[in-house]
């Protein structure tokens, strides 16, 4: 089924829109919550979140492309159970466990300026960069894809994806230090 | 802390790389690496290297040739590449009749001396057998012709049996060097014997 049919059944609000999502685009989302979470069962939790999350978003939103779209979602919900989950690990109760709570919640004013501006700087490193260059590192860093299988899907071999990476990671550490985003 | 200032800075850094632009994020997944074609800088460098064999190439055999010239032995006159000292029983130009080599009957059990020089085949009936088993003993008898030396085709001579059989007194004589029902193309191997001029000189002046 193509992507403006789904997203009629989801405008329709019909049912059937989660598991044609969930056939057409199942795996992907898992397999980008399961890089972060390393946890099928949190991947999981975290795929069917996304769907209830589409759900909710639509009708309003009508997204063209759906895996861009839903993989935004899954991302945004995966790392805050990355977040939460990591939290715990460190254990509640201690005392850096409860200075933590002296970080400024992200959601202020200040800190959700930032982050457009950090988001607006990525934006601009990404495009600065070569469409080689451009399509590994987002493939790896969107669409958290192994680094075989963007060697196998773009003809670059793998030692070749490897250097790029670490290559456009020091640019990008480079970037954010100067401009004192991070 | 500072472990936990980290990961909060990469959990930001994650969330800003998903606003990238959707036609950004579907370009990526459509990305092949293109094959390389032939590219101006292919094509130069293609001429580069043809240029580096061909001077390559040149050096080399001017080193070949000049070295070879350098030496005594070879400053000699080369019978096989130089005409004017090739037998002149062969290379004597309007005194023997030419025949045409598609004329000439390997089979008809004529035993045969057939050359060609600057003019055309020419060809002697041997009568006698004597002579042609003299002529046979010396094939391959001949000083050898220096490896990767230049052979112009300024004389070349066949013996035939008559029964299809030919030999080259220039070649070897093994069984790889008889050829059967043609006058058959060669390089030579070896100079042709002066006892074989020397016959083939008072065949011919008897003819």
């Amino acid at each position: 089924m193509e992507d403006y049919q789904i997203v009629d059944l989801y405008w329709a609000r019909n049912e059937l829109a989660i598991s044609e999502t969930s056939t057409k685009y199942g795996r992907l989302l898992r397999s980008s919550s399961y890089a972060l979470l390393a946890s099928y069962e949190d991947a999981d939790e975290c795929v069917n979140d996304t769907y209830l999350a589409a759900w909710n978003s639509m009708p309003t939103a009508r997204p063209v492309y759906l895996a861009p779209y839903l993989t935004r979602i899954v991302r945004n919900i995966s790392i805050s159970r990355y977040r939460q989950l990591h939290r715990e690990k460190r254990g509640g109760g201690d005392i850096i466990g409860e200075l933590t709570e002296c970080i400024p919640d992200p959601e202020t004013p200040d800190a959700r300026y930032r982050d457009d501006e950090l988001a607006l700087e990525i934006n601009g490193f990404m495009k600065a960069l070569s469409e080689e260059k451009r399509a590994v590192f987002i493939r790896r860093y969107f669409w958290s894809q192994d680094i075989s299988l963007i060697s196998k899907e773009t003809g670059i071999s793998v030692p070749a994806v490897k250097t790029m990476l670490f290559r456009m990671r020091g640019e990008l550490r480079k970037l954010l230090e100067r401009k004192a985003l991070l | 802390m500072n472990r936990e200032t980290k990961f909060d800075k990469a959990c930001r850094l994650y969330v800003a790389i998903g606003s990238a632009e959707t036609d950004m994020l579907n370009a990526a997944l459509t990305y092949k690496r293109k094959k390389a074609g032939f590219t101006k800088r292919r094509a130069v460098a293609l001429i580069a290297a043809c240029l580096a064999f061909t001077l390559i190439s040149t050096a080399m055999l001017a080193v070949g040739f000049y070295g070879n010239f350098g030496t005594g032995k070879d400053e000699m006159p080369d019978s096989t590449t130089d005409p004017s000292s090739a037998p002149t029983c062969f290379t004597a130009t309007g005194i023997y009749a030419t025949v045409d080599p598609r004329q000439i009957d390997l089979f008809d059990g004529t035993r045969k001396l057939v050359w060609e020089n600057s003019e055309g085949y020419h060809l002697l009936n041997l009568n006698s057998e004597r002579d042609y088993g003299k002529l046979l003993r010396e094939v391959g008898k001949g000083d050898r012709v220096p490896y990767g030396e230049s052979t112009e085709k300024l004389c070349r001579i066949w013996i035939a049996e008559g029964d299809g059989s030919v030999v080259s007194p220039c070649l070897s004589p093994v069984p790889g060097n008889v050829g059967y029902g043609e006058l058959f193309d060669y390089q030579p191997e070896f100079e042709i014997s002066g006892d074989f001029i020397d016959l083939a000189s008072r065949l011919l002046g008897e003819q």
